[in-house]
C-alpha cells in the first residue's frame, strides 16, 4: 500500500472554481484527475476552472493531456480554463517545455485573471 | 492541271474578275478564229475542213480548267448565227460545239495527260480523243442543218465527215501547237542562236514546201509529211507543232479551194484532206513525243552510267584506303614483333633478377621449353642436356616432392581447371645443392582438352631465408610489447601498434607500462632505428634496462640517465630515442624525462596541445648527459599521448607541419571509446600502410568512479512512481540535484511510460539502467516486451519531452526487446 500519489482540493468561489492539485500525476492518476474536473465542471456551469499545478512536484505527457482535454470539455460549456504555473515551479517548466503557453492561459495564482 | 469542281466554277465566274476576263478573252479569241476558219468552207459555206476554234477550245479547258465553257459556248452561237436561219438551229449547233470539247477534255483528264506531250501515251491519247469527242459537235452539227434545211439527206454524210474531221483537226492541229507554246518560246529564247536559224529555216522549209505541193497537180503531199517529220525529230514538240499547223493550214487552203492535189469531188478531197491531216497529226507529235521518250531514256541511262561510273571511282578509291590502312598495320606488327623481340629480352632479364624462369609444355607432343632461368635455376646449361619430356623433368625433383607435382597437376587435368595450384618443392641440382622452388601453372585447353600447359618456377632460397628473419624479429617484437597493459587505479591505459608495410622488416617500436608499487603508473615508449632481429635485441635490452632501473629509482631522470649509461656502455650503434612518463593520479600530475623523443602530447576536452620538452638528445648520444625531469598537471578526464617517430617522421614532409597534424588529430579521436584511440589517431593521420612502424600510447585519467543504476520492475503503469523515486536517488547520489535531475527524471519516466505502452506482454519487464560516461549521464530503457506496433516508436508528447530535456537520445531494437537511451551532460562550469 503506497501513499496516494496526488491530492485534490475544490475552492468554489463567486466567478471561478478553483480546483488545487498536489503530489506527483501521472499514468497512473489520470482518471481519477479527469474525473476531478468533469464533476466540477459540471456543478459549476458557466464560472471559470482554474487548475492550480503549483504545488505539483512531478507531471508528465499524460498531464499535457488532461490539461487539453479539460480545455476542450470546457470550450464546449462555454467556459474558460486556466492553469496556476508559477515561475520556477515544476509545473511551469513541463508546460513551457511541452508549448502549452499558447494554447491555454497560464498564470501565477489562482487570484489572476 | 488544277480543275475546279463544278461547284467553284459557277462561283468563280460570277465573283472573279480575272475568271471573267479569261472566259471573255477565250469567246473573243474563239469567235476571231472561227470567223477566219469559215473562209476554208468546203460545204456550203458553212462546214471547214479545219475548225480552229475547237482546238483552242479543248487547249483553254486544258490550261485554265473547264470553267471557261461559257465563253465557248457564247462565241459559237454567235459564230452560228448567221449561218442558221434560225436561232434555236445556231444555239443547238453551239452547244454541240461547246460540249465535244467538254468531253474531249474529261476523256483526257481521265487517262492521266500531261499537257507537254512529252510522253507518248499523251500523243496517242490526243489523237484518239479528239477523233472521238468531235463525233459529237459534227452529229449535232450537221442534224441541225439538216432539220434546218439547209442541206438535203445527200449532203449528210459528205457535210458529217467535214464537219467531225474539222473539229478533229482543230483539236490536233491547234491544241498541241497552243500545249505546248511553252517548249516553242523556250526553244526560241532560250536556245543559242544556231539552233534558233535552224528552227527558223526548217520551219520556212516546210512552209516553202506546202505552198509548192499545193501548187502542184502531183500527188506529192508525201513531202511535206516527211518535212513534217524530219522537222519534228530534229526540234520536237517545240518545232513539231507549228510545223503540222503550216502543213494542215495549206493542205486545208488546198482541199477548200480544189487547188493542186485536191482536185476531187468534196468527199474525195475531205477523204485525202484527212488521210493527209491524220499522217501530219503522227509524224509531228506522236512522232515528236517517242523521240522526246527516247530521249529521256537516253539521258536516264546517262544518268546511271554517270552515277556508275562515280560508284567505280569511289570503291577504287576505298580500295586504295585498304591497301594503305593494310600496310600500315603491316608496319604495327613489324614494330610489335619489334617489341616483343625487346620486351622478351627484358623479360629474360627479369627473370634472371627475380630468379624465376618460365615454361612451356606442349601436352600433346610431351615437348619442354624451357626460358634460360629455368636452366640457371636447376644448374644446367642450354647444351641440349636439359629436360624434353615431362618426366625428365620430374627426375630432377626431390623423389618425395616430385610425386606431389604430378599429383598437383593431375588434380588439375582431372577436374578441368585452368589454373594449377602453386606448389613448393626441392630440387636437386647436378652439383649437390638442393634448392627451394615455387613452382605455378596453366593449363591451355582446346576443345576441353588439355593441349598445353605454360608456367613458372621461382628460386625461394633467398624469399625463405628473408622470410625466417622477418619472421623471427617479428616475433621477438612482439614478444617484448606487453600482453595486457596493467589497469591502475583512476587511469586507462591503452596502446596501439601498426606494423610497416609487409616488405619491410619489423620495426624497434616499442612501448611499455608498469603500475609502481606505490601505485603510481610508468609508462615508456621508445624508438630503436633499424629493422630486423638486430633492431628488436635492442629494443628488449632497453627495455629491460628501464625496468632495471626502477629497481633503484621513480624519478624519471635518473631512470633515462642510468638507461643511457647501460646503453653507451654496452649497447650497439644503434640511434634510439625514448620517453617516460610517471603518472600520480592521487595528485593529479605528471613527471617525464624524454631522450630526443617526441613530448608527451596532453589532450583535455577534445583539444591537444604538447607539453614542454626536455629538449634532451637521444641514448648515448652524448657522454654522461644530464638529463632533465618535468611535471605537468594532469586534469581528471585529460589523457596524455605517447607515440612514436612512424606517426610523424614522413617523407616530403615537415616535422613540424606533421606533429600539428597529430595534435589536431588526437583532440578529434578524443570522442569516442578510449580502448580505440591508438587506432583512430593512426587511422586519422596515416591514410596509406605506414613506410614506418607506429607505436601509440595513451593514458586517460578517469571521473570519480559513479556507481551503476539498475531499476527492474513490471511492465504496469503503477510502477512508474517507484521507478521515477529510484532514478532520482541514483542522480542525488551521484552529484546531480534540481532543476537537473527533474527533466532527468521526466525524460527517464516518459522513457518508461512508453516502454509500458507498447510492450504487448502482460508480465514484461522494464529495466532501466544508468550510467557516468565522463560529464554525461546515460540512462537506458530496456523493455523485454513484443511491441504491439510493428515498428518500435515513441509517441508525441512524450517523445517532445524527451527531447526537450535530454542531449541525445536514441531508439534501438535488438533481439528481445527495445531500448531507449537518453544522455544528458551534467557539465561542470569550464
Amino acid at each position: 500500500v503506497t501513499e496516494p500519489p496526488f491530492t485534490a482540493s475544490r475552492e468554489d468561489r463567486a466567478d471561478r472554481t478553483v480546483l488545487r492539485f498536489g503530489g506527483e500525476l501521472d499514468a497512473t492518476s489520470t482518471d481519477a484527475v479527469r474525473a476531478t474536473i468533469a464533476a466540477a465542471m459540471d456543478q459549476a456551469t458557466g464560472r471559470r476552472l482554474v487548475l492550480d499545478l503549483a504545488d505539483v512536484s512531478f507531471l508528465d505527457s499524460s498531464t499535457i493531456g488532461t490539461v487539453l482535454w479539460a480545455r476542450d470539455r470546457s470550450r464546449k460549456r462555454n467556459a474558460a480554463v486556466s492553469i496556476v504555473a508559477p515561475e520556477g515551479s515544476r509545473a511551469a517548466r513541463v508546460l513551457q517545455l511541452a508549448g502549452l503557453g499558447s494554447v491555454v492561459p497560464i498564470v501565477a495564482a489562482a487570484d489572476d485573471d | 492541271m488544277a480543275e475546279a469542281p463544278p461547284g467553284v466554277v459557277r462561283a468563280t465566274w460570277t465573283l472573279d474578275r480575272r475568271d471573267v476576263l479569261r472566259v471573255v478573252g477565250i469567246g473573243v479569241a474563239y469567235y476571231v478564229t472561227a470567223q477566219l476558219s469559215l473562209r476554208l468552207s468546203v460545204v456550203e459555206e458553212n462546214i471547214t475542213p479545219l475548225w480552229p476554234p475547237t482546238g483552242i477550245a479543248v487547249a483553254a479547258m486544258l490550261m485554265l480548267g473547264k470553267r471557261v465553257w461559257p465563253g465557248i459556248l457564247a462565241a459559237a452561237f454567235l459564230v452560228n448565227v448567221p449561218i442558221n436561219a434560225e436561232l434555236w438551229a445556231a444555239a443547238a449547233t453551239g452547244l454541240g460545239n461547246t460540249v465535244a470539247p467538254i468531253v474531249a477534255v474529261v476523256l483526257l483528264e481521265r487517262v492521266g495527260f500531261q499537257r507537254n506531250l512529252r510522253r507518248l501515251v499523251d500523243a496517242v491519247a490526243i489523237v484518239w480523243t479528239a477523233l472521238v469527242a468531235m463525233t459529237v459537235s459534227a452529229t449535232v452539227g450537221t442534224a441541225t442543218l439538216l432539220l434546218g434545211g439547209v442541206i438535203d439527206g445527200a449532203d449528210l454524210p459528205a457535210a458529217w465527215s467535214a464537219w467531225w474531221t474539222g473539229d478533229a483537226m482543230g483539236v490536233l492541229v491547234v491544241a498541241p501547237l497552243l500545249l505546248t507554246a511553252p517548249d516553242l518560246v523556250h526553244a526560241v529564247t532560250r536556245a543559242g542562236f544556231r539552233r534558233r536559224i535552224e528552227i527558223v529555216v526548217f520551219l520556212a522549209g516546210v512552209v516553202a514546201l506546202s505552198l509548192y505541193v499545193m501548187s502542184q497537180e502531183l500527188e506529192l503531199l508525201f513531202l511535206v509529211l516527211l518535212a513534217v517529220g524530219v522537222t519534228s525529230w530534229r526540234f520536237r514538240q517545240a518545232a513539231a507543232t507549228p510545223a503540222a499547223l503550216i502543213a494542215v493550214c495549206a493542205a486545208s487552203y488546198a482541199a477548200a479551194r480544189g487547188l493542186g492535189p485536191f482536185d476531187g469531188s468534196v468527199l474525195e478531197r475531205m477523204l485525202t484532206l484527212q488521210a493527209f491531216n491524220a499522217g501530219v497529226a503522227l509524224t509531228s507529235f506522236v512522232f515528236a513525243a517517242i523521240v522526246a521518250e527516247r530521249e529521256e531514256r537516253a539521258r536516264e541511262l546517262a544518268e546511271l552510267n554517270h552515277e556508275l561510273e562515280n560508284r567505280v571511282v569511289e570503291r577504287t578509291a576505298e580500295l586504295s584506303r585498304t591497301n594503305e590502312r593494310l600496310a600500315q598495320q603491316i608496319d604495327e606488327r613489324r614494330a610489335t614483333e619489334e617489341a616483343l623481340r625487346r620486351s622478351e629480352r627484358s623479360l629474360g632479364e627479369a627473370q634472371a633478377i627475380a630468379r624465376v624462369g618460365s615454361w612451356e609444355w606442349d601436352v600433346t607432343t610431351d615437348a619442354i621449353v624451357w626460358s634460360d632461368q629455368m636452366f640457371a635455376i636447376h644448374g644446367l646449361r642450354r647444351d641440349g642436356s636439359g629436360p624434353t619430356r615431362f618426366e625428365d623433368v620430374l627426375t630432377m625433383i626431390d623423389e618425395d616432392d616430385a610425386q606431389r607435382v604430378r599429383a598437383n597437376v593431375k588434380d588439375a587435368f582431372d577436374r578441368g581447371d585452368e589454373v594449377v595450384p602453386s606448389i613448393q618443392y626441392r630440387i636437386h641440382r647436378p652439383d649437390g645443392t638442393t634448392l627451394h622452388v615455387l613452382g605455378t601453372g596453366r593449363i591451355v585447353r582446346e576443345a576441353g582438352r588439355p593441349v598445353r600447359m605454360i608456367g613458372t618456377v621461382q628460386d625461394l632460397s633467398e624469399r625463405l631465408e628473408r622470410q625466417r628473419e622477418h619472421r623471427i624479429a617479428e616475433e621477438l617484437q612482439l614478444a617484448l610489447l606487453p600482453r595486457e597493459l596493467p589497469t591502475a587505479s583512476g587511469v586507462e591505459v591503452a596502446a596501439h601498434y601498426r606494423p610497416a608495410g609487409s616488405d619491410v622488416l619489423a620495426g624497434g617500436d616499442w612501448y611499455d607500462a608498469i603500475v609502481l608499487p606505490d601505485g603510481r603508473l610508468l609508462a615508456s615508449i621508445g624508438d630503436v632505428a633499424g629493422h630486423g632481429i638486430d633492431a628488436a635485441s635492442v629494443m628488449g635490452q632497453i627495455r629491460m634496462a628501464v625496468r632495471a632501473a626502477l629497481v633503484a629509482t621513480t624519478e624519471p631522470a635518473e631512470v633515462m640517465r642510468r638507461v643511457d649509461d647501460v646503453v653507451q656502455r654496452f649497447g650497439p650503434l644503434h640511434l634510439s630515442t625514448l620517453s617516460l612518463v610517471i603518472v600520480d593520479r592521487a595528485n593529479g600530475t605528471i613527471e617525464y624525462a624524454s631522450a630526443g623523443h617526441p613530448p608527451p602530447l596532453l589532450v583535455e576536452r577534445g583539444v591537444g596541445r604538447y607539453l614542454p620538452s626536455s629538449g634532451d638528445p637521444p641514448l648515448a648520444a652524448t657522454p654522461d648527459h644530464a638529463f632533465r625531469s618535468v611535471r605537468q598537471l594532469f586534469p581528471a578526464g585529460s589523457m596524455i599521448v605517447l607515440f612514436t617517430d612512424g606517426l610523424v617522421d614522413r617523407r616530403d614532409s615537415d616535422l613540424d607541419a606533421e606533429l600539428e597534424r597529430v595534435r589536431v588529430a588526437a583532440g578529434e579521436a578524443a570522442d569516442g571509446p578510449p580502448m580505440t584511440f591508438g587506432e583512430r589517431l593512426v587511422g586519422a593521420v596515416i591514410d596509406e600502410t605506414p613506410e614506418d612502424d607506429v607505436a601509440v600510447l595513451s593514458i586517460r585519467s578517469l571521473e570519480v568512479d559513479h556507481p551503476e543504476l539498475r531499476i527492474e520492475l513490471a511492465a504496469r503503469v503503477n510502477e512508474l512512481p517507484s521507478a521515477r523515486r529510484g532514478v532520482r536517488q541514483w542522480l542525488e547520489g551521484i552529484g546531480v540535484g534540481a532543476p537537473a535531475s527533474d527533466d532527468i527524471v521526466l525524460a527517464c519516466h516518459e522513457a518508461v511510460t512508453n516502454a509500458i505502452e507498447h510492450a504487448g506482454v502482460e508480465d514484461g519487464t522494464v529495466i532501466v539502467k544508468g550510467r557516468v560516461v565522463r560529464d554525461t549521464v546515460v540512462i537506458d530503457v530496456e523493455d523485454r516486451g513484443i511491441w504491439r506496433d510493428a515498428r518500435p516508436s515513441i509517441r508525441g508528447r512524450g517523445l517532445a519531452l524527451i527531447e526537450a530535456v535530454t542531449d541525445r537520445f536514441d531508439l534501438s531494437t535488438g533481439a528481445d526487446g527495445t531500448r531507449i537511451t537518453i544522455a544528458r551532460r551534467i557539465g561542470r562550469p569550464s
